[in-house]
């Protein structure tokens, strides 16, 4: 054997051996990947035919059941009043419910003095009158700065539940917020899959 | 060994392991969306007004005029009606304008109550006093009103003083209520001014006549004095009224002659009094002198 042809076979050796090294990395590197994604690979196996059926996907849907009512009382400077309203959940999953927007507030001298806070009554059939009673409301904004926010309350399927609305006018309300209102707000309630 | 073409050895193995890695995490991966729902209502809130009004002050105007000490004043009572003609709760207070610096406002006893009748003349429970310059505080039926809230307030006013001593004062005030809820809603209401004064009786006004060595000065009786009034009258000496030059005497002239004057600086006043109540006045200066005999100036 002449010393070229060593040198080539050397060089085939070192390629597999490249190769082999490669494919070990490769194996390596599925072995990591697989691990680092948790979970239990147990390879126990079974299976049965059923009959042929359909599968549909569910869906999250929360519905107003009871409009808002407001009272028709004029504020003032600490006063409070309080509304309440419905909501059910129609879907098919939990819903974690959230004050999403507060919309429809022009500022004024009013609504920058004006607190709009929304609390779940967990009451079965609570009507206002048990909204003052409430221990906290999750929900507490000025009505210009109505920053989106959780109610700490989950709606299961199916179920429906009263929410208090309170409105209430700040002690140090300006005198030129008298009379102004704030005519239509519209406030948003999110539903949100846990 | 290095590979004569594009990357080392090394370096394709590491690539190669971290493609798989990525692939192996992405094909695992979780799903990250979840499902949202949002429904939304409506509503509306209003701000209410302030405003209240005040009735029935003007009925305090009077003029003091009695006999004796400061307990025989008359108590003049009046009725006042307060609403709150605004759509929210009202705190009340009330102050007295235009007695700064005033001399009687001192001397004029006011106290308020509140009835659910008419006002009498005695004061009601609750009843608070004080004068016009440092006025009480309201009673606690009047010290606050829901919306549309009224009630009748009843205020009586008397002099603590004498007539002699307080004849001629004055004082012409308003009274204002002011209604507050929170901190800066605020309102005040007041009806028109009234005056109280105290009973003097208004100077004369001689006129001159010499008639000879005659000069009489006559008048009219003052017009303000009461049907009780006994009005008597002198003259004296204009600078200095220690010097009687006629006493008093009930007619509505009197006669002087060059002698009455002697001893006078030629001028002189007459001096009218309503010993009934003690008050008296003082005429405008009348000039007489002596020219051979006695002339009006």
């Amino acid at each position: 054997m002449t010393m070229p042809e060593n040198a080539c076979a050397l060089e085939r050796i070192f390629s597999i051996r490249s190769i082999l090294k490669t494919l070990a990395a490769l194996v390596a590197a599925l072995f990591v990947g697989v691990i680092a994604t948790g979970g239990t690979y147990a390879l126990w196996n079974k299976s049965t035919n059923i009959a042929g059926g359909t599968v549909k996907a569910g869906a999250a849907s929360l519905v107003i059941s009871s409009p808002l009512t407001m009272p028709s009382t004029l504020l003032y400077p600490g006063l409070t009043t309080y509304g309440t309203f419905v909501v059910t959940n129609s879907g098919d999953v939990p819903l974690q419910l959230t004050v999403q927007s507060l919309t429809g507030v022009a500022s004024t001298s009013f609504s920058q003095s004006l607190t709009v806070a929304v609390a779940v009554n967990p009451a079965i059939g609570a009507t206002f009158a048990d909204c003052p009673g409430l221990a906290s409301y999750p929900w507490s904004r000025i009505a210009t700065s109505p920053t989106a926010g959780s109610l700490g309350s989950t709606l299961n399927v199916g179920a429906s539940a009263t929410l208090c609305v309170s409105t209430a006018l700040a002690l140090n309300a300006a005198t030129t917020a008298q009379g102004q209102a704030v005519p239509g707000f519209v406030l948003t309630i999110g539903g949100t899959q846990p | 060994m290095t590979s004569t073409r594009g990357l080392t050895r090394r370096n394709r193995v590491a690539l190669i392991a971290g493609l798989c890695a990525f692939l192996v995490l992405a094909g695992t991966g979780v799903a990250s969306a979840v499902w949202t729902s949002a429904a939304s209502v409506t509503g509306s809130v209003t701000a209410a007004t302030t405003s209240l009004s005040i009735v029935g002050t003007p009925s305090l105007a009077t003029t003091y005029a009695f006999a004796g000490t400061a307990a025989q004043s008359p108590t003049i009572v009046r009725t006042m009606v307060v609403t709150n003609t605004g759509s929210a709760p009202l705190n009340y207070s009330l102050a007295v304008s235009g007695v700064a610096g005033n001399a009687l406002a001192p001397l004029v006893k006011l106290t308020l109550w509140t009835t659910t009748g008419t006002c009498s003349t005695t004061a009601g429970t609750g009843a608070t006093s004080g004068t016009l310059a440092a006025p009480p505080a309201l009673p606690s039926g009047a010290l606050t009103a829901v919306s549309g809230g009224k009630f009748t307030l009843c205020a009586s006013t008397s002099l603590n003083s004498t007539i002699a001593a307080s004849q001629g004062l004055s004082v012409t005030s308003t009274l204002t209520l002011t209604g507050i809820v929170g901190v800066s809603w605020i309102t005040t209401a007041s009806d028109a001014t009234f005056t109280q004064s105290v009973y003097q009786i208004i100077p004369v006004s001689p006129t001159c006549v010499r008639n000879g060595n005659i000069v009489t000065l006559s008048w009219t009786a003052p017009a303000n004095t009461t049907g009780a009034s006994a009005v008597t009258y002198r003259v004296v000496d204009a600078s200095n009224n220690s010097i009687v030059i006629k006493p008093y005497q009930a007619g509505l002239s009197v006669s002087l002659v060059a002698s009455d004057v002697s001893g006078s600086s030629g001028t002189v006043v007459v001096q009218a009094l309503d010993s009934q109540f003690g008050t008296g006045s003082v005429s405008l200066p009348i000039s007489v002198y002596v020219q051979g005999v006695l002339r009006c100036a």
